[in-house]
Protein backbone atom coordinates (compact mmCIF):
# COMPACT_ATOMS: atom_id res chain seq x y z
CA UNK A 1 0.00 0.00 0.00
CA UNK A 2 2.69 2.08 0.51
CA UNK A 3 2.87 2.51 -3.68
CA UNK A 4 -0.47 4.34 -3.11
CA UNK A 5 0.93 7.01 -0.98
CA UNK A 6 3.95 7.34 -2.77
CA UNK A 7 1.53 7.80 -6.09
CA UNK A 8 -0.50 10.67 -4.77
CA UNK A 9 1.97 12.31 -3.00
CA UNK A 10 3.97 12.28 -6.37
CA UNK A 11 0.57 13.30 -7.97
CA UNK A 12 -0.09 16.25 -6.05
CA UNK A 13 3.33 17.00 -6.40
CA UNK A 14 2.66 18.15 -10.15
CA UNK A 15 -0.44 19.41 -9.58
CA UNK A 16 1.22 21.99 -7.12
CA UNK A 17 3.79 22.82 -9.38
CA UNK A 18 1.80 23.92 -12.15
CA UNK A 19 -1.24 25.38 -9.92
CA UNK A 20 2.14 27.34 -8.67
CA UNK A 21 3.01 28.23 -12.51
CA UNK A 22 -0.06 29.13 -13.57
CA UNK A 23 -1.50 31.39 -10.94
CA UNK A 24 -1.57 34.87 -11.45
CA UNK A 25 -1.24 36.01 -7.59
CA UNK A 26 2.22 35.41 -6.29
CA UNK A 27 1.29 35.29 -2.56
CA UNK A 28 -1.19 32.04 -3.52
CA UNK A 29 2.11 30.63 -5.32
CA UNK A 30 4.25 31.28 -2.53
CA UNK A 31 2.02 29.43 -0.17
CA UNK A 32 1.54 26.92 -2.65
CA UNK A 33 5.25 26.53 -3.26
CA UNK A 34 5.04 25.93 0.86
CA UNK A 35 2.90 23.04 0.60
CA UNK A 36 4.35 21.44 -2.17
CA UNK A 37 7.78 21.51 0.38
CA UNK A 38 5.45 19.93 2.87
CA UNK A 39 4.63 17.01 0.86
CA UNK A 40 8.27 16.41 0.00
CA UNK A 41 8.90 16.34 3.70
CA UNK A 42 6.31 13.75 4.15
CA UNK A 43 7.72 11.72 1.09
CA UNK A 44 11.54 12.07 2.59
CA UNK A 45 10.35 11.39 6.06
CA UNK A 46 8.61 7.62 4.72
CA UNK A 47 11.83 7.03 3.07
CA UNK A 48 13.09 6.74 6.12
CA UNK A 49 15.31 10.03 6.45
CA UNK A 50 14.07 12.18 8.92
CA UNK A 51 17.51 14.74 8.65
CA UNK A 52 16.24 15.77 5.40
CA UNK A 53 12.53 15.86 5.92
CA UNK A 54 13.36 18.08 8.91
CA UNK A 55 15.56 20.77 6.73
CA UNK A 56 12.84 20.29 3.78
CA UNK A 57 10.32 21.06 6.58
CA UNK A 58 12.25 23.92 8.28
CA UNK A 59 14.02 25.48 4.83
CA UNK A 60 11.77 24.92 2.21
CA UNK A 61 8.05 25.65 3.75
CA UNK A 62 9.22 28.00 6.57
CA UNK A 63 12.27 30.20 5.79
CA UNK A 64 11.55 30.25 2.04
CA UNK A 65 7.89 31.20 2.17
CA UNK A 66 8.75 33.97 4.61
CA UNK A 67 11.51 35.19 2.37
CA UNK A 68 9.04 35.02 -0.65
CA UNK A 69 6.53 36.60 1.17
CA UNK A 70 8.77 39.83 2.34
CA UNK A 71 9.88 39.37 -1.76
CA UNK A 72 6.50 40.01 -2.71
CA UNK A 73 5.71 42.83 -0.22
CA UNK A 74 8.96 44.80 -1.67
CA UNK A 75 7.37 44.50 -4.93
CA UNK A 76 4.16 43.90 -5.66
CA UNK A 77 1.73 40.70 -5.41
CA UNK A 78 -0.39 40.33 -8.73
CA UNK A 79 1.46 39.32 -11.91
CA UNK A 80 1.23 41.91 -15.13
CA UNK A 81 0.37 41.05 -18.20
CA UNK A 82 3.30 39.87 -20.49
CA UNK A 83 3.40 40.28 -24.18
CA UNK A 84 5.14 37.44 -24.92
CA UNK A 85 3.53 35.48 -27.95
CA UNK A 86 2.27 31.87 -26.62
CA UNK A 87 5.05 28.90 -26.76
CA UNK A 88 8.55 30.08 -28.41
CA UNK A 89 9.78 26.92 -30.76
CA UNK A 90 13.13 27.32 -30.05
CA UNK A 91 13.27 26.82 -26.57
CA UNK A 92 10.49 24.30 -26.63
CA UNK A 93 12.64 21.96 -28.88
CA UNK A 94 15.58 22.27 -26.83
CA UNK A 95 13.71 21.66 -23.49
CA UNK A 96 12.10 18.65 -24.95
CA UNK A 97 15.61 17.35 -25.97
CA UNK A 98 17.10 17.88 -22.79
CA UNK A 99 14.11 16.19 -21.17
CA UNK A 100 14.93 13.09 -23.80
CA UNK A 101 18.29 13.03 -22.80
CA UNK A 102 17.32 12.79 -19.13
CA UNK A 103 14.82 10.39 -20.03
CA UNK A 104 17.08 7.99 -21.52
CA UNK A 105 19.87 8.61 -18.68
CA UNK A 106 17.27 7.41 -16.07
CA UNK A 107 16.90 4.03 -17.44
CA UNK A 108 20.86 3.10 -16.87
CA UNK A 109 20.04 3.97 -12.82
CA UNK A 110 19.19 1.35 -10.55
CA UNK A 111 16.20 0.41 -9.43
CA UNK A 112 14.75 2.50 -6.67
CA UNK A 113 15.83 0.37 -3.51
CA UNK A 114 17.37 -1.34 -4.81
CA UNK A 115 19.77 -3.24 -2.52
CA UNK A 116 22.38 -3.65 -6.06
CA UNK A 117 22.90 -0.28 -5.80
CA UNK A 118 26.57 1.45 -6.02
CA UNK A 119 25.21 3.39 -2.93
CA UNK A 120 24.50 0.58 -0.99
CA UNK A 121 27.01 -1.75 -2.18
CA UNK A 122 30.49 0.51 -2.15
CA UNK A 123 29.93 3.08 -0.15
CA UNK A 124 27.47 3.26 2.20
CA UNK A 125 28.13 -0.29 4.27
CA UNK A 126 31.15 0.99 5.05
CA UNK A 127 30.23 3.99 6.87
CA UNK A 128 27.03 2.31 8.10
CA UNK A 129 29.22 -0.46 9.99
CA UNK A 130 32.48 1.76 11.15
CA UNK A 131 30.41 5.30 11.98
CA UNK A 132 29.23 4.22 15.51
CA UNK A 133 32.79 2.21 16.68
CA UNK A 134 34.87 5.10 14.87
CA UNK A 135 32.91 8.48 15.74
CA UNK A 136 30.92 7.11 18.80
CA UNK A 137 27.85 9.11 16.96
CA UNK A 138 24.57 6.73 16.20
CA UNK A 139 23.46 9.53 14.12
CA UNK A 140 24.95 8.47 10.34
CA UNK A 141 24.45 11.47 8.93
CA UNK A 142 25.79 13.82 11.23
CA UNK A 143 28.75 11.43 11.40
CA UNK A 144 29.32 12.12 7.46
CA UNK A 145 28.84 15.98 7.54
CA UNK A 146 30.60 16.42 10.68
CA UNK A 147 33.30 13.96 10.70
CA UNK A 148 34.03 12.07 7.22
CA UNK A 149 32.80 14.83 5.14
CA UNK A 150 34.18 17.75 7.46
CA UNK A 151 35.92 19.72 4.68
CA UNK A 152 32.79 19.90 2.95
CA UNK A 153 30.72 21.22 6.05
CA UNK A 154 33.42 23.74 6.18
CA UNK A 155 32.79 24.98 2.90
CA UNK A 156 29.35 25.39 2.85
CA UNK A 157 29.37 26.99 6.69
CA UNK A 158 31.87 29.64 4.70
CA UNK A 159 29.17 29.46 1.83
CA UNK A 160 26.34 30.63 3.92
CA UNK A 161 28.55 33.34 5.48
CA UNK A 162 29.12 34.62 2.03
CA UNK A 163 25.85 34.58 1.14
CA UNK A 164 24.45 36.91 4.08
CA UNK A 165 27.71 39.22 3.33
CA UNK A 166 26.73 39.11 -0.35
CA UNK A 167 23.17 40.29 1.00
CA UNK A 168 24.22 43.09 3.33
CA UNK A 169 26.11 44.64 0.76
CA UNK A 170 23.26 44.66 -2.01
CA UNK A 171 20.70 46.05 0.45
CA UNK A 172 22.94 48.60 2.39
CA UNK A 173 24.34 49.97 -1.05
CA UNK A 174 20.52 50.09 -2.54
CA UNK A 175 19.36 51.95 0.76
CA UNK A 176 23.00 54.32 0.42
CA UNK A 177 22.21 55.79 -2.75
CA UNK A 178 18.22 55.96 -2.00
CA UNK A 179 19.64 58.25 0.76
CA UNK A 180 22.03 59.73 -1.84
CA UNK A 181 18.70 60.39 -4.02
CA UNK A 182 16.91 62.16 -1.31
CA UNK A 183 19.88 65.13 -0.84
CA UNK B 1 -5.00 46.36 16.08
CA UNK B 2 -8.23 44.24 14.82
CA UNK B 3 -9.40 41.37 16.84
CA UNK B 4 -7.73 38.43 15.05
CA UNK B 5 -4.38 40.61 14.87
CA UNK B 6 -4.67 39.87 19.19
CA UNK B 7 -4.70 35.92 17.95
CA UNK B 8 -1.98 36.13 15.81
CA UNK B 9 0.24 37.99 17.67
CA UNK B 10 0.10 36.21 21.59
CA UNK B 11 -0.06 32.67 19.60
CA UNK B 12 3.44 34.25 17.77
CA UNK B 13 4.80 34.92 21.16
CA UNK B 14 3.59 32.11 23.34
CA UNK B 15 5.56 30.06 20.36
CA UNK B 16 8.88 31.52 20.57
CA UNK B 17 10.43 29.80 23.82
CA UNK B 18 9.28 26.57 22.47
CA UNK B 19 11.17 27.18 19.22
CA UNK B 20 14.37 27.71 21.08
CA UNK B 21 14.12 25.30 23.59
CA UNK B 22 13.13 22.83 20.13
CA UNK B 23 16.66 24.57 18.22
CA UNK B 24 18.77 23.57 20.85
CA UNK B 25 17.61 20.47 21.22
CA UNK B 26 17.95 19.61 17.48
CA UNK B 27 21.34 20.99 18.04
CA UNK B 28 22.18 18.93 21.22
CA UNK B 29 20.68 15.53 20.00
CA UNK B 30 21.92 16.12 16.47
CA UNK B 31 24.77 13.02 17.07
CA UNK B 32 22.37 10.82 18.28
CA UNK B 33 18.98 11.58 16.44
CA UNK B 34 17.83 13.62 13.42
CA UNK B 35 18.69 17.21 13.23
CA UNK B 36 22.17 18.78 13.39
CA UNK B 37 23.41 22.73 12.95
CA UNK B 38 22.25 23.69 9.96
CA UNK B 39 18.51 22.54 11.04
CA UNK B 40 18.83 24.05 14.78
CA UNK B 41 20.00 28.00 12.78
CA UNK B 42 17.20 27.58 10.75
CA UNK B 43 14.77 26.72 13.83
CA UNK B 44 16.49 29.33 15.34
CA UNK B 45 15.58 31.98 12.97
CA UNK B 46 11.84 31.16 12.76
CA UNK B 47 11.72 31.77 16.43
CA UNK B 48 13.25 35.20 15.46
CA UNK B 49 11.16 35.77 12.41
CA UNK B 50 7.90 34.31 15.09
CA UNK B 51 9.25 37.09 17.15
CA UNK B 52 8.97 40.09 15.11
CA UNK B 53 5.19 38.49 14.01
CA UNK B 54 4.59 39.10 17.69
CA UNK B 55 6.12 42.50 18.64
CA UNK B 56 7.63 41.29 21.81
CA UNK B 57 11.03 41.88 23.95
CA UNK B 58 13.24 39.73 21.63
CA UNK B 59 12.34 41.38 18.00
CA UNK B 60 13.49 44.39 19.92
CA UNK B 61 16.82 43.22 21.04
CA UNK B 62 16.92 41.35 17.91
CA UNK B 63 16.73 45.38 16.25
CA UNK B 64 19.44 46.35 17.99
CA UNK B 65 21.45 43.47 17.52
CA UNK B 66 20.94 43.21 13.98
CA UNK B 67 23.70 45.54 12.93
CA UNK B 68 26.10 42.81 15.20
CA UNK B 69 24.68 39.75 13.58
CA UNK B 70 27.69 39.32 11.52
CA UNK B 71 29.45 38.83 14.37
CA UNK B 72 27.84 35.56 15.08
CA UNK B 73 28.40 34.54 11.69
CA UNK B 74 32.62 34.56 11.60
CA UNK B 75 32.34 33.47 15.20
CA UNK B 76 30.51 30.17 13.92
CA UNK B 77 32.96 29.93 11.08
CA UNK B 78 36.00 30.45 13.07
CA UNK B 79 34.85 27.86 15.65
CA UNK B 80 34.93 25.01 12.90
CA UNK B 81 38.05 26.32 11.41
CA UNK B 82 39.84 26.67 14.95
CA UNK B 83 38.99 22.97 15.66
CA UNK B 84 40.61 22.15 12.57
CA UNK B 85 43.49 23.37 13.47
CA UNK B 86 43.67 21.87 16.87
CA UNK B 87 44.09 18.44 15.15
CA UNK B 88 47.26 19.74 13.75
CA UNK B 89 48.30 21.22 16.61
CA UNK B 90 47.93 17.72 18.04
CA UNK B 91 49.98 16.28 15.66
CA UNK B 92 47.85 15.30 12.87
CA UNK B 93 45.86 16.29 9.76
CA UNK B 94 43.42 19.12 9.64
CA UNK B 95 40.30 18.46 11.42
CA UNK B 96 41.50 14.92 12.66
CA UNK B 97 40.40 14.81 16.27
CA UNK B 98 41.30 11.29 17.12
CA UNK B 99 45.18 12.81 18.30
CA UNK B 100 44.02 15.19 20.57
CA UNK B 101 45.08 15.45 24.00
CA UNK B 102 41.87 14.48 26.09
CA UNK B 103 41.11 11.72 29.00
CA UNK B 104 38.68 10.02 26.63
CA UNK B 105 38.45 7.47 24.57
CA UNK B 106 38.85 8.26 20.78
CA UNK B 107 35.07 7.62 20.03
CA UNK B 108 33.82 10.19 23.16
CA UNK B 109 36.42 12.85 21.47
CA UNK B 110 34.73 12.82 18.24
CA UNK B 111 31.42 13.00 19.33
CA UNK B 112 32.68 15.98 21.72
CA UNK B 113 34.11 17.93 18.58
CA UNK B 114 31.07 16.53 15.94
CA UNK B 115 29.05 18.44 18.43
CA UNK B 116 30.94 21.56 19.15
CA UNK B 117 31.33 21.65 14.90
CA UNK B 118 27.99 21.34 14.95
CA UNK B 119 27.40 24.42 17.41
CA UNK B 120 29.50 26.19 15.19
CA UNK B 121 27.44 25.65 12.36
CA UNK B 122 24.24 26.69 14.07
CA UNK B 123 25.97 29.66 15.20
CA UNK B 124 26.88 30.79 11.19
CA UNK B 125 23.04 29.63 9.88
CA UNK B 126 21.00 31.21 12.42
CA UNK B 127 23.17 34.23 12.97
CA UNK B 128 23.38 34.95 9.15
CA UNK B 129 19.83 33.79 7.91
CA UNK B 130 18.52 36.40 10.78
CA UNK B 131 20.51 38.69 9.40
CA UNK B 132 19.18 38.17 5.64
CA UNK B 133 15.65 38.20 7.45
CA UNK B 134 16.15 41.28 9.29
CA UNK B 135 17.82 43.29 6.45
CA UNK B 136 15.01 42.36 4.07
CA UNK B 137 12.78 43.74 6.07
CA UNK B 138 14.66 46.74 7.10
CA UNK B 139 14.71 46.27 10.56
CA UNK B 140 19.14 45.81 10.96
CA UNK B 141 21.54 48.37 9.41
Amino acid sequence: MIWLLNGVLLVFLIVLAIWALMTRDLLVSAMILSVYSFLMAIIYAQLNSPDVALTEAAVGAGITTVLFILAIQKTSRMEEDSDDEGIQKGPLAIVLFIGLILALAAGGMPAFGSPDAPAAMVSGNLYLEEAKEVTGVTNIVTAIIAYYRSFDTLGEVTVVFAVGIGIIALFLRGREEEGDDEK
Amino acid sequence: MTRSDIIVRTIARLMVPFLLLFGAYILLHGHLGAGGGFQAGIIFTSAVILAAIGRSRLELRSRLAGSKLWILGITGAVIFGLIGFLGIVSGGFYLQYSLLPLPFPADTIHAIMITIVEIGIGITVSGMICLVFLTITGRGE
